[in-house]
């Protein structure tokens, strides 16, 4: 591959810029896939609203 | 019903909300803002506005989505109206149904673009029949695309009205792709879709970028410069733009483009998440993923095949959806047997980008149907098929006439600003930033630094009223030229609309006749700005229609007695 074209300081943009980009994509996914939501889903969440809404508040 | 529907897994739900924020602003859009604003120098003030105002609003969006999904809503009205007490909040909500409504209707027509020019790369359209001359094959490559592209639209020039039956076929078949989808459902629909789609689109991008950058200008007589020039151009920080209105406006413009973020799709897909489910850590992923797809891919395809054949100054001077339809089929007839593949590709990543994201554009719509005036959802997918047909015909037929252009400032831009500033004035100032940072950082798997607190409540608000000022006010010298001039000592200059500012548009200041201009020309502007005033009304319309229908609903709600309605 014949890189000609690029400067130095677009290239270490370019890395500084990819390398955040990528590794905050993997780190994201990572902790994903990791996560005890993911691995140990629970599936007897109750559906409460978290604060009550009274009827008359709905307009 | 909307309310009992749930994700089918979390890969799912961040797969389909990374496709609803990559689209075709990441391949086409991306790419030519960079161009046009200096390259480098526009990736500084666009990754601050990630960090200020992206990410927050993203989150915002997921956690007020929660909030609603657990009362029952999961279309924007309802969600406002579960967060504010005024009872206008649910008619600042109903912008979240216009935009999502008013963009699918002219992005479906793009989409269905994509898939015809997909489908006849495929087949070898684009390239030259065999045994011609050199000079015929020349003639045919560089001519076939417009061909192709007049063909499935329509347009003539000076032609105010185009009708293309092909074209409509094909964006009738996207529509009708579309509505089948829906109306499977979340969980059966959508995420299928999105499992598929978004793993393909990345494939697709991958291979070609790798191709597109293995174009050699020393071993390739076609190649006439190096594609690496083209991601130079993008990458090689210029600070003297940093001091640059304009560039810093063009940059938080792609934010809200590429992150879909006010819009009110965001806030329908995640109300289908459980009250304990992250958002924190899920909203960051589809986030991130989306930068990886702009910034990574964006950058890496469009402008540096289109370099590698033209030089840089040819492509500066094109928008990124003539090189993407006009130019670049005919480049890839160089790549010899790989051209039918490539174009396939590249139009098929666009097609995979764009209909994951009209999916998310459509859903809220459905649900404020099923939601508020319990609808089944295949009801709800029919009259959902009616609004976009509706909208859909002027916007496929006066094409020449700027409708398309128009609905995409009107509800593609200018409402998408005014949304995202009236959702963190009711989430941090209203709702409260208290309450709002407890919502976030329930069942948070990601630990969201403080520091974001004071971001979302006090950076985000003021830097969209900046952004909105700047859009509404914008002077003809444009704000680089203004604050130039009085940085100069030159005083205040001479005050004029911009034509692509809010007022300036609402003037028509971009649709004046040139000067001297024959009869002809002059009736022809007044025919444009005549269908520029009707097809606002049809937006402003539909916005009454919606609030109709909110105020009916509730109406509703209010008679019903209580533990009986939603």
């Amino acid at each position: 591959m014949n890189t000609d074209g690029m400067t130095t300081s677009a290239w270490l943009f370019m890395g500084i810029v990819w390398s955040v980009v990528l590794l905050m994509t993997a780190y994201c996914f990572a902790k994903l896939l990791t996560s005890k939501q993911f691995t140990e889903p629970d599936t007897d969440q109750d559906h409460t609203p978290p604060f009550k809404v009274e009827e008359d508040d709905l307009g | 019903m909307a309310k009992n529907e749930r994700w089918a897994s979390r890969v799912g739900l961040v797969l389909a909300m990374a496709g609803n924020a990559v689209g075709l602003g990441n391949f086409l859009r991306f790419p030519a803002q960079a161009a046009q604003n200096g390259g480098g120098a526009f990736m500084i003030p666009y990754l601050v506005s990630l960090v200020v105002m992206g990410i927050p609003l993203m989150w915002i969006e997921w956690t007020m989505g929660r909030f609603g999904g657990g009362q029952g809503h999961h279309s924007t009205p309802g969600i406002f109206q579960s967060m504010g007490k005024s009872r206008l909040w649910k008619y600042a909500g109903v912008l979240g149904l216009l935009t999502c409504l008013g963009i699918a209707s002219y992005y479906l027509y793009i989409e269905s673009w994509c898939l015809s020019y997909s489908i006849y790369s495929l087949l070898g359209g684009f390239q030259p029949p065999e045994g011609v001359s050199p000079e015929d094959a020349a003639a045919f490559a560089s001519g076939a695309p417009s061909a192709f592209f007049n063909r499935i639209t329509g347009q003539q020039e000076n032609q105010i009205f185009a009708i293309s039956m092909p074209g409509l076929v094909m964006f009738a078949i996207c529509i009708g792709i579309n509505i089948f989808i829906l109306s499977r459902g979340v969980a059966g629909g959508i995420e299928v879709v999105a499992k598929v789609a978004m793993p393909l689109l990345l494939l697709f991008g991958v291979v070609l970028a790798v191709k597109g950058l293995m174009n050699d200008p020393v071993a390739e007589e076609a190649v006439k410069y190096s594609p690496w020039i083209g991601l130079n151009y993008v990458w090689e920080p210029d600070l003297t733009q940093l001091g640059n209105p304009a560039v810093w406006l063009a940059a938080a413009g792609q934010i809200f483009f590429t992150l879909s973020i006010g819009m009110g799709s965001i806030h329908c897909y995640a109300s289908y998440l459980r009250r304990k489910d992250d958002v924190a850590l899920t909203g960051a992923t589809t986030a991130w993923t989306n930068e990886l797809c702009e910034v990574v891919l964006g950058s890496a395809l469009l402008l540096p095949i289109a370099v590698s054949y033209l030089g840089l100054e040819a492509v500066q001077e094109q928008s990124g959806f003539g090189l993407a339809f006009m130019t670049l089929p005919t480049l890839f007839n160089n790549w010899g047997q790989f051209a039918p593949l490539a174009g396939f590709l590249w139009f098929g990543l666009l097609f995979l980008a764009a209909i994951t994201s009209s999916l998310a554009m459509g859903q809220p719509v459905m649900a404020f149907l099923e939601d508020e005036f319990k609808l089944s959802r295949v009801k709800a997918s029919w009259a959902l098929m009616g609004m976009i047909l509706l909208l859909a015909v002027p916007v496929a037929t006066i094409t020449q006439a700027g409708v398309f252009d128009d609905f995409d400032f009107w509800v593609g831009t200018f409402a998408l600003v005014v949304f995202a500033l009236l959702e963190v004035i009711l989430f941090a100032w209203v709702f409260g930033m208290d309450r709002g940072w407890e919502e976030l950082m329930r069942g948070a798997e990601l630990k969201v630094p403080r520091a974001f607190y004071y971001i979302t409540k006090y950076v985000t608000p003021v830097f969209i009223i900046v952004i909105l000022l700047a859009a509404v006010f914008k002077p003809s010298v444009g704000w680089d030229g203004f604050f130039r001039s009085i940085g100069a000592g030159e005083g205040i200059p001479s005050w004029e609309w911009a034509g692509d500012s809010v007022i300036g548009k609402l003037l028509h200041k971009d649709l004046q006749a040139p000067h001297g201009a024959s009869p002809e020309v002059a009736t022809y502007y007044q025919w444009l700005r005549m269908i520029r005033t009707f097809d606002r009304l049809a937006l402003a319309g539909l916005f009454l229609f919606f609030s109709v229908l909110v105020a009916i609903a509730w109406s509703r709600k209010n008679t019903q007695p209580k533990g009986t309605g939603a």
